[in-house]
């Protein structure tokens, strides 16, 4: 599994655009993930080696304006940006109690299932998927994880944050026992992944 | 119901009662998903759609609900669903 340092085991990074025309000059192949009905999004998926994916992910011209925003402020951005990212654990309800207990709430964990249609049933845990630099939690269980299907090719070289308060993010970081690297300066994540065209940064 | 359609699920701990404001909230969050949604506090389960329905569960503070949906868009559901659990007052 990859790692952002230390411990910490980077499920996936949520590259969010307002169009996802972007995927055709990303420097980075990617595959089509699917639809998030209701949601008005869809997203894009590129395997960054070590069990790792992103995750691109856009407003949907194949479906209607959704009655509620769509997730990852996407409909406040004017241009691509890595929002956010997923970590993974496993037994999650004991990492949230955790963190809870530490004086962070990640939030409720929720249960989610999908049939594939080639018949597997995915099933997975997380808690609400977030921005920012402290990740939102998933555990996928049994089940296949994403980054097995995902176009491969790409792999992840470091992934690393900004933030005016580096010792605040730490403090949240320590109770869900995860570790990114963390410097002082203008929120934002940054992610170096090498291609075989050469290395691409999301920011 | 398809069988093959999306489910989710979350247990929200209350952080006031769902009395009739946050009721009424639920209940038009919930009218906006075609998925199946319900509601369950102890014995009781319910459609959250319902005003009375959702106060009839007599949910307080501190206790736990737990949100269901099956459909096309249920992961949408219990996640908005639970964030307005999750901060009602």
């Amino acid at each position: 599994m990859v790692t952002a340092k230390g411990d910490a085991v980077i499920d996936h990074l949520v590259y969010a655009t307002p169009d996802l025309g972007i995927v055709d000059r990303l420097g980075i192949a990617v595959g089509p993930g699917g639809q998030h009905l209701g949601l008005g999004t869809r997203n894009f998926l590129a395997g960054l080696g070590g069990g790792a994916y992103l995750e691109v992910i856009g407003p949907d011209p194949d479906q209607p304006e959704p009655a509620q925003p769509r997730p990852f402020g996407i409909d406040g951005l004017t241009e691509p940006r890595l929002v956010g990212w997923a970590a993974g654990v496993s037994g999650i309800v004991d990492v949230v109690a955790r963190a809870q207990a530490q004086g962070y709430d990640p939030g409720p964990v929720m249960s989610m299932s999908r049939q594939r249609p080639d018949g597997v049933l995915l099933e997975w845990q997380l808690t609400p998927p977030a921005t920012g630099l402290l990740p939102f939690l998933i555990d996928w269980g049994t089940s296949p994880h994403p980054s097995k299907d995902a176009v491969q090719g790409a792999t992840l070289v470091s992934f690393r944050g900004f933030h005016p308060s580096p010792d605040e993010v730490h403090k949240g970081l320590s109770a869900l026992g995860e570790e990114l690297a963390v410097a002082a300066g203008e929120l934002a994540l940054e992610a170096v992944i090498q291609t075989s065209g050469g290395e691409v940064v999301l920011r | 119901m398809s069988p093959n359609s999306d489910t989710a699920e979350a247990r929200i701990v209350l952080p006031a009662h769902l009395h009739a404001r946050p009721a009424g909230a639920l209940a038009r969050a919930a009218a906006g998903f075609e998925s199946d949604v319900e509601i369950s506090h102890q014995d009781r389960t319910v459609n959250p759609v319902g005003i009375l329905a959702v106060m009839s569960l007599g949910a307080t503070a501190g206790a736990t609900v737990t949100v269901r949906a099956q459909g096309a868009d249920a992961h949408q559901a219990v996640t908005e669903l639970a964030a307005l659990l999750r901060t009602i007052d």
